[in-house]
């Protein structure tokens, strides 16, 4: 009864504590490395959903025809990664990030990122920013996909 | 109890009994520790192992490469910049013995998968990043990064040295 009044710890309990301690410092590095796995699957996984994404919202402009519009939004960031961008031309869509490269393929065709003058061109998308996917065909009948700001349509 | 000091309970004192079970436990627990630690050790870098075998598929799948592989595949092998339906099958070792090189147990590594639509080629390429990846968590979670080369090929353990064999494809 002394003992408890006392502030005593039991054997039991400093073994308890002391095997408990060893076990989780043990398995730390473990949990560390899994967690350093997921967070660049994550990163793995934003790059190529926003490849697929913007392809996808490509092809759909191309097969809606002539006049049709698809606004797209370019996410802040990939990860923690806010210095990306995606190159768009005839070959796909290419999101480079700072050491790696994802490509999403897409049905061939010309691109343009000025409106009027159409001109056949590599198109840049920056993070955080709107824009729009027109389909326009030219006076001869060719048709092309244009990409331009959202806030810049001339 | 002893009647004539009533407080001798609640003093600390230890029974003799509880000396000797103690001390047996203690030489028992210092036997079977070595024994532990070492099948411990294996365990945790096997589950290293599949964390990285895990992240190599991820890449695979994914189709998300290092700048210098994209430029590779995009020549060599288009297809393998399209995402594929890579899984990992299973994670087998075997005990080699113990290499007198490195003066540790040797483990081959056999990682076998799964993935339609590719050739041996493609198989290799994608077996190869599967096989890197899990010998890289092996190094970074026993921190022996510094043993070996740029491939972490073989990979250390504080007992153990791991290859890989190239990846079964079923």
């Amino acid at each position: 009864m002394f003992m408890d009044e006392q502030g005593t710890v039991s054997v039991d309990l400093l073994f308890a504590t002391f095997i408990f301690l060893i076990i989780l410092g043990y398995i730390s590095t473990l949990i560390s490395d899994r967690f350093s796995t997921v967070d660049k699957s994550q990163e793995l996984v934003e790059a190529r959903n926003l490849a697929e994404n913007i392809a996808g919202a490509i092809n759909q402009a191309y097969a809606g025809g002539n006049g049709h519009v698809i606004k797209i939004r370019m996410p802040d960031r990939i990860n923690n990664d806010d210095k990306y961008h995606v190159e768009v031309n005839s070959s796909g869509v290419l999101v480079v990030l700072e050491d790696r490269r994802g490509l999403a393929y897409i049905i061939p065709q010309k691109f343009s990122k000025t409106y009027d003058n159409l001109q056949s061109s590599t198109i840049i998308l920056s993070p955080a920013k709107e824009y729009v996917i027109i389909n326009k065909r030219e006076g001869k009948g060719d048709n092309w996909i244009v990409i331009i700001e959202n806030n810049q349509k001339s | 109890m002893d009647l004539r000091n009533p407080y001798r309970d609640i003093k600390g004192q230890m029974s003799v009994e509880f000396v000797l079970i103690a001390g047996f436990m203690l030489i028992l627990t210092c036997a079977v520790a070595a024994y532990i630690f070492d099948d411990s050790e294996l365990t945790h870098a096997m589950a290293a192992a599949r964390s990285g075998a895990v992240q190599g598929v991820l890449a695979d799948s994914l189709a998300v490469y290092p700048e210098e592989t994209f430029k590779d595949y995009i020549q060599e092998h288009p297809r393998l910049v399209s995402p594929s339906g890579v899984k990992i099958v299973k994670i087998a070792h075997e005990n080699k013995g113990v290499n007198p090189l490195y003066n540790r147990t040797w483990i081959q590594l056999k990682i076998y998968a799964t993935g339609s639509g590719m050739d041996s080629a493609e198989q290799y390429r994608l077996g190869s990043r599967i096989n890197y990846y899990a010998r890289k968590s092996i190094c970074e979670v026993f921190k022996t990064q510094n043993l070996t080369n740029v491939g972490f090929n073989p990979a250390f353990s504080d007992k153990y040295v791991f290859t890989t064999a190239g990846v079964e494809w079923v």
